[in-house]
């Protein structure tokens, strides 16, 4: 998790002098902050436009949780991405936990990553864990990327995880090795024996999808 | 040859077009903000429309390699509503400082009422303020009379000519619109409006400097690679190969280039920025060759 003070140091000259007049802007007509938003990532350093957004933002204080809702809600998805990523550094909200709900609905993985913030994971339901993980999961996203997410699973998680390999592997399909990360904190026999089961279906396919699968986990696992 | 798609409604498309058109050497697009075949009932649509210009079709044209634009503005059409029309108006300053979008347009006329004329010198005037160029719809109907009409209230906006893209001209109205200094759209359909046959008689009468062809692909009957079919139709009528590229490359690029904001290179970014999202063959399983 990044300070407020790591985000600013990082920051070459120009683009911190541009931050300093723009965040001075700000700071005294909050309104503002609709039209210097979304000019942030061609004015500044190329990498450097979340940090300054997520600066801009808390330069904002307490019109933040105001300004906030319509920045998303009109915001391209550099816009949207660092205003995810600023709940790591502002004070949490349940109306920022409602915004990050709307990422994790979309099927654009940039901002599905982003919305798994740990303050957000933390006030997430069991259910919405569950089907954020699994949203990951057909999207492609590595689980490495959503730590939090992982962390928070539980026996049901793995289940679903586990009912998902042997969807694939009966489809013929492949899968990711991480998916075993998840199955493996609370392993569901049944529907592992029901994967192992099938590396003697007479179906080709499938005996190829099942040891591809089971080789992933020994490897995930050693 | 690199060919640049200058009018495109990618939202009225499937995602085989895309496929197709990056399959023939589109590698950039401009979608123009329009209607959406159908009159909307409120501001709130014009929000998501314009939220899926700079979001969803930017996302889904880079998966093809095709780096996606847009321009913004409150179309001729719509306009002519009362109830949703300042609010409208009140939200463009938002989209208009956002990457990515180019120009503000379509505007211009699509019957000639004053409300029309009005929402569009509105909209000229935020292109100045935002510093943007401006794309310019030319009616279907009585289209010679509502060029000369555009031309005139461009004049008085004091945009500069080199500014603004007069789109949908005909063999009537492309004179006209060259001489006054502006830029000249075609729009290249299957058989109506005008063919790509027909636009290499006017690039012969009239040249190429200052001349744009798109294919204005939208859920009516349109061709989304009537600009590569119409760098054929150069090709076969003699043209050479660096005119042609200047028409289907060059000339978009400088027109749109004018914004500060053309990114040919947004695909490529959006691809690298997912692609350890795409799951690759190790991670998956598949044996490796």
């Amino acid at each position: 998790m990044t300070s407020l003070d790591t985000l600013r140091s990082d920051l070459d000259e120009p683009t911190r002098a541009w931050l300093v007049e723009t965040s001075q802007k700000v700071t005294a007509d909050p309104s503002l902050i609709g039209r210097v938003f979304p000019a942030v990532t061609r004015n500044v350093s190329a990498g450097s436009d979340d940090a300054v957004r997520m600066l801009l933002l808390a330069a904002l204080g307490e019109a933040a949780v105001e300004e906030i809702p319509n920045l998303y809600r009109f915001g391209d998805v550099n816009e949207k991405r660092a205003i995810l990523r600023s709940f790591n550094v502002l004070s949490m909200t349940d109306v920022y936990v409602d915004i990050a709900r709307d990422a994790f609905r979309t099927n654009d993985p940039r901002l599905v990553v982003a919305a798994a913030s740990a303050p957000v994971v933390e006030r997430l339901t069991a259910d919405e864990v569950d089907q954020a993980v699994m949203k990951c999961v057909f999207m492609d996203i590595p689980l490495a990327s959503v730590p939090d997410l992982v962390a928070r699973s539980r026996a049901e998680t793995s289940r679903m995880l586990a009912g998902f390999v042997l969807e694939r592997v009966t489809a013929g399909r492949t899968i990711a090795a991480d998916v075993w990360n998840v199955i493996d904190r609370f392993p569901p026999q049944d529907l592992l024996d029901a994967v192992a089961a099938l590396q003697n279906s007479t179906v080709d396919e499938q005996r190829e999808a099942a040891r591809a699968a089971l080789s992933l986990r020994t490897k995930e696992l050693s | 040859m690199r060919i640049f798609e200058p009018h495109a409604h990618m939202t009225s498309r499937t995602t085989d077009d895309y496929e197709v058109m990056a399959a023939a050497g589109i590698t950039a697009l401009v979608e123009p903000a329009f209607w959406l075949g159908q009159p909307r009932t409120s501001a709130g649509s014009f929000i998501d429309y314009f939220n899926s210009l700079i979001g969803w079709e930017r996302y889904r044209a880079a998966q093809f390699g095709i780096s996606h634009h847009c321009t913004i503005a409150l179309n001729p059409k719509e306009a002519n509503e009362p109830s949703f029309r300042d609010e409208v108006l009140a939200l463009l300053p938002r989209y208009l400082a956002k990457d990515g979008v180019v120009a503000v347009g379509e505007v211009g006329y699509d019957s000639m009422t004053k409300a029309e004329d009005e929402v569009l010198a509105a909209q000229l005037a935020l292109a100045k303020e935002f510093d943007l160029p401006a794309l310019v719809h030319t009616p279907h109907r009585d289209k010679l009379a509502g060029t000369q009409r555009t031309i005139d209230v461009v004049r008085e906006s004091g945009l500069a000519p080199e500014r603004v893209l007069i789109d949908h001209n005909n063999e009537l109205t492309a004179k006209l619109v060259l001489d006054s200094g502006c830029w000249a759209g075609f729009s290249i359909y299957p058989n109506t409006k005008m063919d790509e046959h027909r636009m290499v008689r006017v690039m012969k009468d009239l040249g190429t400097e200052h001349v744009i062809v798109n294919s204005a692909v939208d859920w009516g009957r349109s061709d989304p690679l009537k600009v590569p079919k119409t760098a054929d139709a150069m090709r076969d009528a003699g043209f050479g190969e660096h005119v042609i590229e200047s028409v289907v490359w060059g000339n978009p690029v400088a027109f749109y280039g004018q914004s500060g904001r053309l990114d040919l290179d947004a695909a490529a970014k959006i691809r690298d920025e997912t692609a350890t999202f795409e799951g690759n063959s190790i991670a998956r399983g598949e044996a490796k060759d």
